[in-house]
């Protein structure tokens, strides 16, 4: 099935938004990467099985030049896709319920037939209903979660910086080693939050 | 069908035998006027095919920004075709495009900077008085109607050592490589060696003519998304302007700082007039100064700028970093899946110098840059490009590190990491560069629209349907 790839899933869905609301859609999504309301980068930060989330209002279709003819939609659409831990649809409802809610009401708040937060089998509904199956789902790392990724940026970074001295400076391999050594060990003991790298 | 005598010139073959260059900057006040003018244009023939009879000594083309369709009285029905980033154009996309910090807005140039320019009007001279003479013309035939908008911008080949060349101001060998387009007869005689698209056997073949040109089928044998009226968007095209001033003194003062540390990292000393600096800077670039391809040379240069290599023997980057600049631009076939996934995203370059070339002695803060010009048939190919290729690094194992000659730096001014990959065949040591500054800063530009003639002549008329 082409929604899972090892340990992830891939939700894509097309929300039909409400008539008339799709201005104050788009505005409300250009302020969700405000670093001053979201310190860690976005509302989805804060969801700790999310890896990627993507949105985005489709109110038209492209016009391809004759002799194709001009195509309209019915209604504007929110496409909203998500990379996540997790296997099922459910999964990706209950952690944005627990963690965001507030913002998950405010956007899906625009769309069509929206069931709102309360219950949560509603909404798991009402998002399988929404969602396409993909073709094809790409996936860089398919057995690492959220906290793997984070802790691989983290050792990445932390390298950088021990590179960095080692060149200026060339060491002896004793010292070289004492200093590899430590550096190593100070990264078992982190555990980096979405937004710290 | 291909009509060249329809597509204005410098799209599918550049001016390469046209040292100078002017840009004028247009405002429309009067969309009458406008028109009369483009109208007497075309009746002088003023504006330059694709294909000419004879070779003049100056040429003279056309663009218009969303704001130059509206004043010219094109109707809302056509307006709200146009593509989004054409209608929000360069200055409000700033920050998706990393113009932010020193290349945001509030540091960009005149016109750029408190206006919005109409039509672009582009003229290149093969000499400085053939230059002058086409300006001169321009500019009598203005309508009070049509007001230049100040100041114009001046550009041209460098002349180094008293001779002319392509070279750019970091000292590189520029405009060596660009599409080989289908359809396009031959070269324009310089020994071009244009470079198509990845195919099944480890070679290149040509790109289909609508990537770069609108109203014919591209790569996967679609149109790309036309404005209408039809007749307005066939053999049009989209020009990305972008004036990129560069920051000469601070790039080589960085390669003098890392001199010594990655002298360190080599294991045979240079050979003969090869500086440390020298590699280095290859190593960012991914050619030497004189075009000579990393790939192909990856130890001394050798003079030839040559174009028909491929990443697939240099898998770790050992001749040629992952993050070195013409891998990052064009990855050809170092990205797999034979080539599918930067297929779509080739550009037509016709960048050209501005300012004075600044000699290896001298230290003086004159402005100089490069005006980039690319041509494409949606702003998705520029665009992706920019954001995921320049200002990102993910596709070549980079994480987030930039382009370390052309990429945006975040933050603080020396944010910006290169890794330098090893080399196990000669014992060169990995290194990383640290505290990269952003070598290239945006001084200005935006998204235009090149009409065909017959566009042009539609435009001219004032007479719009859209159906």
């Amino acid at each position: 099935m082409a929604n899972q790839k090892g340990a992830k899933y891939g939700f894509t869905g097309l929300f039909p938004v409400t008539h008339g609301h799709s201005i104050e859609l788009r505005t409300l999504l250009r302020s969700l990467d405000n670093t001053i309301s979201y310190p860690r980068g976005s509302p989805f930060s804060h969801v700790p099985i999310i890896h990627m989330a993507r949105l985005f209002v489709i109110d038209r279709l492209a016009y391809q030049g004759t002799p194709a003819k001009i195509d309209r939609l019915q209604s504007d659409y929110l496409l909203f896709t998500c990379d996540f831990d997790g296997d099922s649809v459910d999964n990706l409802v209950r952690a944005m319920v627990s963690n965001i809610p507030g913002q998950l009401a405010a956007i899906w708040g625009y769309c069509v037939r929206f069931p709102g937060i309360q219950k949560r089998d509603q909404l798991s509904e009402y998002f399988e209903q929404c969602q396409l199956e993909n073709n094809l789902y790409l996936v860089d790392q398919p057995a690492a979660s959220v906290d793997a990724i984070l802790r691989g940026l983290m050792c990445r970074r932390r390298f950088g910086e021990f590179i960095k001295q080692v060149q200026r400076k060339p060491r002896k391999p004793a010292v070289l080693q004492r200093g590899f050594r430590l550096m190593w060990r100070s990264l078992e003991k982190d555990r980096p939050l979405a937004g710290d790298l | 069908m291909l009509d060249l005598s329809n597509i204005q010139g410098n799209i599918l073959r550049g001016y390469a035998s046209f040292p100078e260059a002017h840009f004028h900057f247009l405002d429309i006040q009067s969309a009458g006027e406008a028109r009369a003018f483009i109208q007497r244009l075309l009746n002088d023939d003023a504006v330059t095919r694709a294909q000419w009879p004879r070779k003049p000594d100056a040429t003279l083309n056309v663009a218009l920004s969303f704001e130059g369709l509206r004043a010219l009285g094109l109707p809302e029905e056509s307006l709200a075709t146009f593509p989004a980033e054409f209608q929000e154009g360069m200055r409000r996309r700033a920050k998706a495009l990393g113009d932010v910090d020193g290349s945001s807005p509030d540091y960009w140039d005149d016109p750029w900077k408190t206006g919005r320019v109409h039509m672009l009007v582009m003229i290149y001279g093969r000499t400085r008085l053939a230059l002058e003479e086409q300006c001169q013309r321009l500019r009598a035939m203005l309508p009070a109607g049509v007001r230049e908008l100040g100041p114009s911008q001046p550009a041209g080949l460098l002349t180094i050592d008293n001779k002319l060349t392509r070279k750019e101001h970091f000292g590189f060998l520029d405009g060596i490589s660009n599409p080989d387009v289908r359809g396009v007869p031959g070269d324009d005689g310089n020994g071009r060696q244009d470079i198509g698209n990845p195919d099944a056997k480890g070679g290149f073949r040509k790109i289909p003519i609508g990537e770069f040109i609108l109203g014919h089928p591209g790569e996967g044998g679609e149109l790309a998304p036309m404005p209408l009226p039809h007749l307005l968007a066939q053999d049009g095209t989209y020009l990305v302007f972008r004036k990129l001033e560069q920051k000469v003194l601070r790039f080589r003062r960085y390669l003098d700082d890392q001199a010594e540390a990655f002298g360190r990292t080599l294991r045979a000393s240079l050979p003969g007039d090869v500086k440390p600096q020298d590699l280095l800077g290859a190593k960012m670039m991914g050619r030497w100064h004189d075009g000579s391809s990393l790939i192909e040379n990856p130890n001394q240069p050798n003079c030839d700028a040559d174009n028909s290599f491929a990443y697939a023997d240099d898998p770790a980057g050992a001749r040629c970093p992952l993050g070195a600049h013409i891998r990052r631009a064009n990855p050809r076939d170092s990205l797999g899946f034979g080539g599918k996934t930067m297929s779509r995203h080739r550009l037509i370059r016709r960048g050209i110098a501005y300012g004075n070339y600044l000699p290896p002695e001298e230290q003086n803060e004159d402005r100089r840059g490069i005006i980039f010009i690319a041509f494409n048939s949606g702003f998705d190919q520029f665009e992706f490009v920019q954001q995921n290729w320049i200002n990102f690094g993910d596709d070549f194992e980079q994480g987030n590190d930039t382009d370390p000659i052309a990429g945006n730096r975040a933050g603080s001014r020396e944010s910006g990491r290169m890794t330098i990959p090893g080399d196990e065949a000669t014992g060169r040591r990995p290194f990383v560069c640290f505290g990269v500054p952003r070598f290239v800063e945006t001084r200005g530009g935006d998204y235009f629209f090149v009409p065909s003639l017959t566009a042009l002549q539609l435009l001219a008329s004032g007479r719009f349907e859209v159906t």
